[in-house]
């Protein structure tokens, strides 16, 4: 079938009445928690992941994906008009965004972030429907040794590549992997690390890590930095429409901001600020006005807008198809999936594809509603602002205990929320990174098992691995992805003093 | 004589300091200045931006 057909099929799916609300909760929230600072997209999932349990699992899913295109547009509204991004993929927003607010053009850069978020969401989520058949095709072909040879090019780059110290990320990988191994062994019985407890030996609910190092873990860090600055909000001065001249700069950042955007969300552990981050230098180098960055360029608002959409899309693409998560978000929607007994990858397409092409149409759907939502409520998300910080803070914890208390009522469920919530906290403060723990406890446990296939086929023979092109070709990729950025942090440094004692002679 | 950095090394560079700078950001840190410098951004100007 093609794909314009299972679009059309998903179309169906994602237009019945339920579905629909279940989007425009999602996206309602979504917008949100982009605009208020210090929660994002991942701990609004995170928090419910443990209270949809028992709903639709595809309106459930519909809903988390509401919520994630819909961090993306809200976050540049406080960008503009607080300097503060909502959204850490906002931040770049702010540069030129802000200053057009305070020159009076607040109205056009809340346009164009909002249009080029449209755009960019409409023209990735189109060529996430169709790249997606194509890595299904391909993934088919997959064996036990290519899907662990996959993880493990998952676990390093998430872990690895893309950190400021591979180091830390790697440790966090592995407090998510040695979580991953505590319980029943599935194929000896064995109690593995349960220390004779019997509430171990189920094993670390990923919902409960992911409500712990989301929510609670990352309130009390963004809690504990203390009462910030007041905010000033700048007012939407004149038209919020856009002139010709404004149109004219903006269509091209647009799709120059899609085509950066787009693969890099769907890189493993691209994350969107790196679009957003790469979008900016791009438009800065193409522009005809470079004198007018850091004064109110047009262009600064809307490649990154438009990166930081199509990142979100490009984010799905190996989460459907190879059940790979490249975002924190994305895990945690991961764990969405599991705790419908769903494994996101090529056989959900066949398996379960309504599921799919509903949801894939439901972002059609959802980036249309947040247009419409975005721009002529403007006045209402930014009255969120003025919601005491500690009030939502205390909401936040109050949510989080409720929902995993509900879903799983044991008080040594509880401890463990907090104990992991704690240890959030301390990896946050210390600059750890967090997502390499929920994918180290999602995925170990699968590339245990697969690793365990290979082997029982090829009778231990561990060469196995290097003998598939795929999986060799993935298992150097990951050597290439630690290695890489050693050098290239190597060299960094090298040149930073380079440039120190230049700069003392 | 010096020669004129290809699009190639343009764009690595480019690209490896989007990449710094978004890891600072997941971990709540300030980019470094020679990252945004090479990303077209003025550290001063980043840094009025409140987190």
């Amino acid at each position: 079938m093609d794909t314009f057909m299972l679009l059309w099929q998903g179309l169906a799916v994602a237009v019945q009445p339920i579905n629909l609300l279940y989007a425009l909760v999602g996206v309602t929230l979504g917008t949100a928690v982009g605009v208020l600072p210090g929660i994002g997209p991942a701990t609004t999932v995170a928090l419910l992941l443990p209270v949809t349990y028992k709903l639709d699992p595809a309106g459930s899913l519909i809903m988390f994906a509401g919520i994630y295109y819909g961090g993306m547009y809200g976050g540049s509204t406080t960008s503009i008009l607080l300097n503060t991004p909502g959204e850490s993929a906002s931040i770049v927003t702010a540069l030129e965004g802000n200053k057009m607010a305070k020159a009076g053009r607040g109205g056009p850069a809340l346009a164009t972030a909002a249009i080029g978020s449209f755009v960019a969401g409409l023209i990735a989520t189109i060529a996430l429907a169709f790249l997606a058949p194509w890595v299904v095709k391909f993934a088919l072909a997959f064996g036990p040794r290519e899907y662990f040879a996959l993880m493990v090019l998952a676990f390093v780059t998430v872990s690895a590549a893309f950190g400021d110290s591979a180091l830390r990320g790697l440790t966090s990988l592995f407090i998510g992997l040695t979580l991953g191994i505590i319980g029943i062994d599935l194929q000896t019985g064995q109690a593995r690390l349960s220390f004779g407890v019997p509430d171990l030996l189920d094993g670390v609910e990923v919902t409960t890590l992911a409500v712990a190092m989301f929510a609670i873990g990352e309130t009390l860090f963004v809690a504990a930095q203390g009462k910030r600055a007041p905010e000033t909000v700048e007012p939407v001065r004149g038209s919020l429409w856009m002139s010709a001249r404004d149109w004219a700069r903006s269509w091209k950042p647009w799709l120059r901001g899609t085509v950066i955007g787009f693969p890099i969300g769907a890189m493993p552990a691209g994350g969107a600020e790196i679009g957003t981050f790469f979008s900016y230098a791009a438009e800065k180098k193409l522009s005809k006005h470079p004198e007018e960055f850091g004064n109110g360029a047009i262009e600064g608002v809307a490649g990154p807008e438009a990166a930081n959409n199509a990142s979100a899309a490009g984010t799905l693409v190996p989460l459907l198809t190879l059940g790979l998560p490249t975002s924190a978000t994305a895990a945690i929607m991961l764990a969405g999936f599991q705790q419908y007994g769903l494994q996101p990858g090529p056989l959900l397409f066949t398996s379960n594809p309504q599921l799919v092409w509903g949801l894939i149409a439901s972002l059609l759907i959802a980036n249309l509603m947040l247009i419409v939502l975005n721009l002529p409520l403007i006045g209402l998300w930014v009255k969120l602002l003025t919601i005491p910080k500690p009030w939502l803070y205390a909401g936040i914890l109050l949510f989080a205990t409720l929902g995993t208390i509900g879903a799983n009522p044991s008080v040594f469920e509880l401890g463990m929320l907090l104990a992991f919530g704690l240890l959030g906290y301390g990896l946050r403060l210390f600059h750890f990174p967090i997502a390499p723990v929920v994918v180290g406890l999602i995925l170990g446990p699968m590339a245990e098992q697969q690793l365990r296939r290979a082997l029982a086929i090829s009778q231990g023979d561990v060469l196995v691995l290097f003998t598939s092109p795929i999986s060799a070709t993935l298992l150097a990729l990951a050597a290439l992805a630690l290695i890489v950025p050693l050098i290239l942090r190597a060299r960094g440094k090298g040149e930073v003093l380079a440039a120190v004692a230049a700069d003392n002679d | 004589m010096t020669r004129k950095p290809s699009l190639f090394h343009d764009l690595f560079s480019m690209f490896g300091a989007a990449n710094a700078a978004a890891a600072a950001t997941h971990e709540s840190r300030t980019p470094r200045a020679s990252d945004l410098k090479t990303l077209g951004i003025d550290p001063r100007q980043y840094h009025a931006i409140s987190r």
